[in-house]
């Protein structure tokens, strides 16, 4: 009795299913990639908003210390003048705040999420 | 039954092609995203110079008052204190010793005295600095207020 048997060959090359787990894998590392590059860049424009921020309420507290005396309005005012003067002012979204809250003046720079940027606070 | 070996000529063109746009695309992200993170770190750099730059003004016109105050070529004389930008540098000299720090690229000090709707006088450096970015390069401003030793009022 002659027995012929056949031996299946294995296919060569990718099938359709790796290609697209490989190609998967790609947009994945991609994306990943993209997202870290963003997180750099807004963490250091956020950082040189803060840093901008902190030199206007460093200026206005340098310039309340000149002055004799101080309240509430003159530190509105000196904020104000300051943040004017520095180029947050042409930045949307950001603007001076100060308030009175029990015995203590705040002054801050507000960002676009109405959460403080940077923040002072003066015993009255 | 008859297996196929190898590639034909179309495939293995179409392979090469895919490969290549492949490594193309990836070799170009990988630059840019080289580019934009040493460009993001570089300014990080230059903005941790700001505050250093804002402590070394205002405590270089600290205990001086500012009648002593005067702008001359340039830079900024406060008794025996002179603060100038000299190239790269910010310069303070006090009693002839010099103190030199290095400033972000394309800087620029400007120095003033102002007088403040109380009659106060403060000292004022406009300093600007550009922060490059992949394509094009923003120019930054901040000022720094020194007001000095004591609340002498302007005349």
């Amino acid at each position: 009795m002659n027995v012929k048997t056949e031996c299946r060959q294995e296919a060569a090359g990718f099938t359709i299913m790796e290609l697209i787990v490989a190609m998967g894998l790609l947009v994945v590392v991609i994306s990943a990639f993209t997202a870290v590059l963003n997180s750099i860049r807004s963490i250091e424009t956020t950082y040189g908003y803060e840093t901008k921020s902190i030199v206007v309420l460093n200026n206005m507290i340098e310039r309340l210390e000149a002055g004799k005396s101080w309240n509430q309005e003159k530190v509105s005012e000196i904020l104000k003048d300051e943040f004017t003067k520095s180029d947050l002012s042409d930045q949307s979204g950001f603007h001076p705040e100060c308030h009175v809250e029990a015995d203590k003046i705040y002054a801050a720079i507000i960002k676009m999420n109405g959460k403080p940027m940077a923040k002072v606070e003066f015993k009255r | 039954m008859k297996t196929k070996h190898g590639f034909t000529l179309m495939e293995l063109l179409i392979v090469v092609a895919v490969t290549t746009t492949v490594i193309a695309l990836t070799g170009q992200l990988f630059v840019e995203g080289w580019t934009i993170s040493h460009g993001a770190i570089r300014r990080i750099n230059d903005n941790q110079m700001i505050p250093i730059i804002m402590k070394t003004w205002q405590k270089a016109l600290r205990h001086s008052p500012p009648s002593s105050w005067k702008i001359a070529e340039e830079s900024f004389h406060a008794g025996t204190t002179i603060v100038k930008q000299t190239g790269k540098h910010l310069v303070v000299i006090t009693d002839g010793k010099e103190k030199h720090i290095l400033l972000p690229q394309d800087s620029t000090c400007k120095f003033t005295i102002e007088q403040t709707p109380d009659m106060t006088k403060c000292a004022v450096m406009d300093f600007n600095w550009a922060s490059h970015y992949y394509r094009n390069k923003k120019m930054n401003h901040v000022r720094f207020v020194s007001c000095g030793s004591n609340n002498e009022k302007a005349e």
